[in-house]
Parts: structure tokens; sequence; C-alpha cells
């Protein structure tokens, strides 16, 4: 009884047609089996996934690494101040140093009176019972290696006589 | 009558029978599982791909900081202790975190001792106090701050120079920034450095960075510049008539 079609049907049956759809077909299960496999593959690699073991041992290696806490805070504050060591000892200027090379070029007889240090200008006066020595001074000053003594620009601001004592002096402005 | 027997013309039934026969219907049914099969695949496959993928490199990571994590815990291990107390000590008293008057008269007067310039009077600027001075901190991690002192030096311009060259290597570390004098008395203008402390966070995952060997010739050249006191305060005498003088 199943078999009685009753139904007006009068569409003819190409076969051909179906030989056609089977590149389709395979297709069609070749999807289906890549998605059954891929799915259940997957699955398998991401339940199977080391990451809650790796976190736990992460988490016990940070445990014994806090041991050391002191010590790594320790560390870091050395780090950190040596830090501030290297740029105190890079930026402050060495005026020690430019006073020994300012006293290096002095010839006999000649004296600092004073001299004035600050930022990048020094001022100096020296003073000389000679005129001699102060021409000596200041050509060695000019003629000095300025990479050596560090002294960039100088400036003669002042020559001065004092008749009570017959001493000259000279004012120069050094940049340093 | 049960509306479910008759094969109406809306049925589904009766369009299956209707069709099941026909090219048409085995082609619907394939292209439906194609596209149901691209569904899943935008759905499931690819996040669970993703999924897979984040987590390998999760993984990957994982592994790469717990390496990391391991020789830090090496390190530390071998990390020399009580050197590591000696550099915090040396370096502290270079830089201190915070106004070290002490440190600072036993420079100058070790200074003045070591270079024969006596030092006549000083004046420091204290700032501000600590709380307020505190606040600042962090806003740049290599600053300082400084406490500006004012010193009169007596003696001549070798001894001034000499004072100022014992002064540069002494802890606290110093800076000089203004110098006015003449041949028997100098005005020294000074700016002692300090720093508090700066808040350590302590990353397990980082490696942790050793005292490289050009801190070490630093650190080296500051534990020579300590201030050597001139003299012991235990060795002063207990009752002495006469004023020990400290310049």
């Amino acid at each position: 009884m199943n078999n009685i079609n009753l139904l007006d049907y009068k569409s003819k049956i190409n076969v051909s047609k179906h030989r056609n759809n089977s590149s389709l077909r395979i297709i069609a299960v070749g999807l289906l089996f890549l998605v059954s496999a891929a799915s259940i593959v997957l699955f398998i690699l991401i339940s199977l996934s080391p990451l809650p073991e790796l976190s736990k041992q992460k988490k016990a290696a940070e445990f014994n690494l806090s041991l050391s806490s002191s010590e790594i805070v320790k560390l870091g504050l050395v780090n950190d101040r040596i830090q501030i060591i290297n740029n105190i000892l890079k930026n402050r200027p060495q005026y020690d140093q430019f006073l020994n090379n300012l006293q290096s070029l002095l010839p006999s007889g000649v004296a600092i009176d004073s001299f004035k240090v600050e930022g990048d200008i020094l001022n100096v006066t020296v003073s000389s019972m000679s005129l001699f020595n102060i021409n000596q001074f200041l050509d060695t000053i000019q003629n000095a290696d300025k990479s050596q003594n560090g002294f960039s620009n100088i400036l003669l601001s002042n020559l001065k006589i004092d008749k009570s004592d017959n001493s000259f002096s000279v004012t120069l402005m050094i940049s340093i | 009558m049960n509306n479910k027997l008759f094969f109406g013309k809306n049925d589904l039934r009766y369009l299956y029978f209707r069709f099941k026969d026909s090219s048409l219907y085995s082609i619907s049914i394939i292209l439906a599982t194609i596209t149901i099969c691209f569904m899943l695949i935008a759905s499931i496959i690819i996040p669970l791909a993703n999924n897979y993928f984040s987590l390998r490199s999760e993984v990957i990571a994982k592994r790469e900081q717990i390496r990391v994590v391991n020789e830090n815990i090496e390190f530390m291990k071998n990390l020399n202790k009580d050197e590591l107390e000696d550099q915090l000590a040396i370096v502290t008293s270079a830089v201190p975190a915070q106004k070290d008057f002490g440190g600072i008269i036993d420079a100058l007067s070790d200074s003045s001792a070591k270079s024969g310039a006596s030092v006549n009077d000083y004046k420091f600027v204290i700032g501000e106090i600590a709380s307020g001075s505190a606040r600042k901190v962090g806003e740049k991690k290599t600053v300082s701050q400084t406490i500006d002192m004012t010193i009169s030096l007596e003696g001549n311009t070798l001894k001034v120079r000499n004072f100022l060259k014992e002064l540069s290597e002494k802890s606290p570390l110093v800076e000089v920034f203004e110098i006015d004098g003449s041949s028997e008395y100098t005005l020294v203008k000074l700016k002692f450095h300090y720093k508090p402390y700066p808040v350590i966070t302590i990353k397990a995952d980082e490696a942790i960075a050793a005292v490289s060997p050009k801190k070490r010739e630093v650190i080296e050249k500051l534990s020579k510049w300590k201030s050597t006191p001139i003299f012991n305060v235990e060795d002063l005498p207990t009752s002495s008539s006469s004023a020990v003088p400290l310049f």
C-alpha cells in the first residue's frame, strides 16, 4: 500500500542529472566528515591542554620566588640608586678641575686675586707685580689646549694698574 | 477528521511526496547539508580553532614565564646577600633616602681636614618638610632632590680646589653650583643629593636585573668615597676642658 502513489505526479526522473549531482554529494559528505572530525580533534586538543597544570607550576614558582622578595627589592633599590648616581656624576660640573687647570697655567709671580664660577662662566682676576708675567699668563692661556683645560672662550674684561703698589691685575671671563 | 492525515497542498508531507523523486529534492538536500556544514564551520569550528590557537600561544607564554621565574629563583639563590647589603649601604650613603645632615657634616669636615681649607660658616636651606618632599617622589625616576647649602671657606685657591676635589669624592654626593672667592675667603654654594626610596614592584615573570659590571665599577668607586671620620667618637675625651673643633 505504501508504494502506491496516488498523487498526480508527472515529472520524469532524470538519471543523468542524478549523476551530475554526485560531485555535490561528495562535497557534502566531505564537509560533514570535515566538520565532525575537526570538532572532535579540536575538542580533544582543547581538553588536553596543559594550561591548568602550567598555571599551577607558575604559582608554585612565584611562591618560591616570593621568599626572596626582600632581596629583590634591595636589588631594585641598588639599581635605582646607581641610575641616579650615574646621572649626578655625569651632569655635575667639575669646578675643582677648572681651578686646577687655571692654576697650572699661572706663571710664577702671578696670583689669583678672586674668582667666581657660576654655571659655565668663570670670572677670574689675577695680579702680578710685573706686566711681563701678566702677558706671559695671557699668552699661555691663549695658546693652551682647549680640549684639555676645558676653557672654550676667553674674554679679557678688565686690565688694571694699581699705582699704590705698582701691581697689574687682569680680569678674564672664561666659558667652561 | 484529523488534518494530519490529509495531504493538503501546503503540507510538508505533500511537498515531500511531490518532489521526493525529482532531482530538485536531492539537490536541495545536498545544498542544505553544505550550507549547514558551512554554518557549523563558521559558528563552531572556527571559534574552536581560535580557542585552541589562543590556548597554544598562552601555553607557550606560560612556559616562558615559568622559565623566567625559575631563572629568577636560581639567580636569587646564587646572589651574594652580604654583598648586596654592602652595595645597598654604599649607594644609599651616596644618595640617601632622606636629608642626611650627619653625612653632610662628616663630608665637609673630612674634606676640610684633608684639604687644609677651614669651613668658617655654613648655612643649610632645609627646604620642604619630609612629607612634602616625599610627595614629589616618582615625578622623575632619575631626578634626585637636593639640600642647598652655602659654606664659607678660609684658605687660598689651592686649598679651595683641594677642598672641592675632596668633597666631590665624598658621600652623600654633592654638586657645586657657584663659587665666589678671593685669595683668602671663598663662598661655595652646594647641593647635596638625596632621594626617597621608590616603590619597587616585583614582577615575577620579568628577568631580575643584576648589578652590571659597569654599575659594580661605580659602586667600587663610591665605596672608596665614603667619608672617613677624622676622629673616632669613642676616642674623644669624655671630659675635655677645650672644645674639639669640627673644622
